[in-house]
């Protein structure tokens, strides 16, 4: 073969094989590129697919000869309100994300709703369990009641509630043996919000005990003002509880700073204890206190307290707390 | 007092007579409101009653209702007949939207819906000029060109807005109903400023056949919590017709848990349908409130 011809062989060989390399490159990459976004959109679906089985498989197969009829409802925060009415506000007021519902039925008896609500967090989903809680623990969850007709409890991230169309002596125990059961079927169980552990605990109604966000839910349990006056919001943590022998509430507040807490302090005052001025306390009714105090991000109030000495006493002892 | 409109606090409920219902709701002591204010307005209601309306199973008779709803609008237009009342309000060229509601447990009764049909057409309204609606008011053709609507619903506690009559009852008459719902409701009386209803509400019938009076969770009812008042509340004023079922609910509280025990949310929604949107009056005190018929367990 001519030295030249050999050369132009050679020549374009190389030029194949740099075609070659190079569209074994491009296809690698292609490859990778798909691989990567299969894994991506995979990881992205399955996340999904994953928190919807994992709540479904919270929902019992059955509950004592009940049977599901129809498929799962959800609702998110959006939706809420096409299944219950005005009253989708008060998981809103939390950081709610969806409910999963189940209802379940049985020849001749009354049926079961079941609602599994993923409250986004532990706190959160102790918190809607507390909003309406009139106390009476049932033994189920991280705490519970059967109460009108309706077992609720909280563990975890989930408030679930389990509702008979009809108390009888046949779906009583059945509602109560399907909390234990989705109750086996969360397993883990989630924190308190820290707040609460700073509430003074000596004296307190236990039930009274209440954890929240916002100025509508502060006026549901105790009506302050038509407006939020206490500058509560999203990212603020309050609690409230009531104390023995004269009733009075106490509320403490934790701002994301000082400087939120202490403008929350000058509304409070100016918009409800003028007459206090700094000094924060005031006798707004023969034998009923009123008292406001900043302690860094926190803010500590009393109401309804039968001296200014009570108010100061649970002051005190709510500092103590934050300081251990 | 705050001016109406202003921040409304605690203080200002122990403090006025204006907020007696509201402050009843709440628990706070009763002396606080026995300093009563000059009516600055009446409204008439009429709170009418029958022991035996409901039958065994529950259900209202319809004769009974009829006579019942006919007294009432006799008594409070102070007219010979029911007719001549009915007439008052509604004429044959009316177009006339009956806001009822449907709420699963405790709808408004066909024999309240019957009733009212028929004394609208004793007021010579024709029937092809009548409709019966709740969901679906915003597409019925009906409401769409009514001169005149009759608002009429049970009373009930409320896990949102404390309790729902009257004043809740249009709230279908809005695309965005959670739009009212800031503030656990507290204004729902600008539902009434909606241009389809303004000032076309003639007559409001709060249904106290077997009011719900405490509620557990969002679904909120529980039969237990009912009881058989067999009652109708009758008047122009929602806000009247409202602030009486609420003092009967909170009677009936008090007899039921042997305490106070306020009603949660408080339904301020009462009070500032008043005192922010002037739409009638909520203070117990400058209510004209005429009983009539079985006073057994009437509770106010």
């Amino acid at each position: 073969m001519p030295s030249s011809l050999r050369n132009k062989l050679n020549s374009g060989m190389e030029e194949i094989m740099k075609l070659r390399l190079t569209n074994i490159r491009i296809i690698k990459l292609v490859a990778a590129l798909l691989i990567i976004s299969i894994i991506l959109s995979c990881s992205g679906e399955s996340k999904i697919e994953k928190d919807e089985a994992m709540i479904k498989e919270l929902f019992p197969d059955e509950i004592d000869g009940w049977k599901p009829a129809g498929d799962f409802e959800t609702y998110d925060r959006e939706g809420i309100f096409t299944y219950i009415d005005g009253a989708g506000e008060v998981y809103r007021m939390y950081d709610f994300r969806e409910v999963w519902v189940r209802h379940y039925e049985k020849e001749d008896a009354p049926s079961i709703t079941v609602e599994i609500f993923d409250m986004g967090k532990s706190e959160d989903a102790y918190g809607v369990f507390q909003h309406a809680s009139q106390g009476g623990d049932a033994g189920i969850g991280q705490d519970s009641e059967f109460n009108g007709g309706l077992l609720s409890f909280w563990q975890d991230r989930y408030y679930v509630t389990l509702l008979p169309q009809k108390l009888t002596e046949e779906t009583e125990p059945a509602v109560l043996n399907a909390g234990q059961e989705i109750s086996r079927r969360i397993g883990d169980t989630g924190r308190l919000p820290e707040i609460v552990s700073y509430m003074p605990e000596e004296h307190r109604i236990q039930s009274s005990l209440k954890f929240f966000h916002l100025h509508t839910s502060l006026n549901y349990h105790y009506y302050l003002a038509s407006e939020n006056i206490l500058n509560l919001n999203e990212n603020v943590n309050a609690a409230l509880a009531v104390y023995e022998p004269d009733r009075a509430y106490l509320v403490l507040i934790a701002f994301p700073s000082a400087e939120e807490a202490k403008v929350a302090r000058s509304s409070f005052i100016s918009a409800y204890i003028p007459e206090a001025r700094e000094e924060g306390f005031y006798e707004i009714q023969s034998d009923s206190w009123t008292a406001i105090e900043r302690s860094g991000r926190y803010l500590v109030a009393v109401f309804d307290a039968g001296s200014k000495q009570r108010c100061l006493d649970l002051i005190n002892d709510v500092k103590e707390n934050l300081m251990q | 007092m705050k001016e109406p409109g202003g921040t409304l606090t605690r203080r200002d409920f122990l403090k006025g007579a204006t907020f007696a219902t509201l402050a009843a709701t709440m628990g706070l002591p009763s002396e606080s409101f026995a300093q009563k204010q000059e009516s600055a307005r009446s409204s008439r209601v009429v709170l009418i009653r029958h022991a035996e309306v409901l039958g065994e199973d529950g259900q209202a008779d319809p004769k009974i209702t009829e006579e019942m709803i006919q007294s009432a609008m006799k008594e409070l237009f102070q007219t010979e007949d029911a007719e001549e009342a009915w007439m008052y309000l509604f004429g044959p060229e009316d177009i006339v939207g009956i806001k009822s509601n449907v709420w699963g447990p405790l709808p408004t009764p066909d024999a309240v819906e019957n009733s009212i049909k028929k004394g609208l057409f004793s007021a010579g309204v024709k029937e092809e000029n009548i409709a019966i609606d709740d969901r679906g008011v915003l597409s019925n053709e009906i409401f769409k060109r009514a001169s005149a609507y009759v608002n009429t619903r049970p009373m009930r506690t409320h896990h949102w807005s404390g309790v729902g009559g009257c004043l809740k009852n249009p709230i279908m008459f809005t695309p965005t109903p959670w739009s009212y719902h800031d503030n656990s409701c507290a204004d729902l009386a600008k539902l009434w400023e909606i241009p389809l209803l303004k000032d076309k509400v003639r007559l409001n019938i709060l249904v106290m056949f077997t009011p719900l009076f405490h509620g557990v969770g969002a679904h909120h009812f529980n039969a237990e919590y009912t009881w058989r008042y067999n009652g109708l509340i009758v008047g122009t004023d929602p806000v009247a017709v409202d602030s009486t079922g609420l003092s009967i609910l909170n009677a009936r509280r008090r007899e039921y848990f042997g305490e106070e025990r306020p009603i949660k949310p408080p339904p301020h929604h009462i009070v500032f349908a008043e005192t922010r949107h002037k739409l009638g009056v909520s203070d117990p005190s400058k209510i004209d409130l005429v009983k009539l018929g079985w006073k057994e367990g009437i509770l106010i």
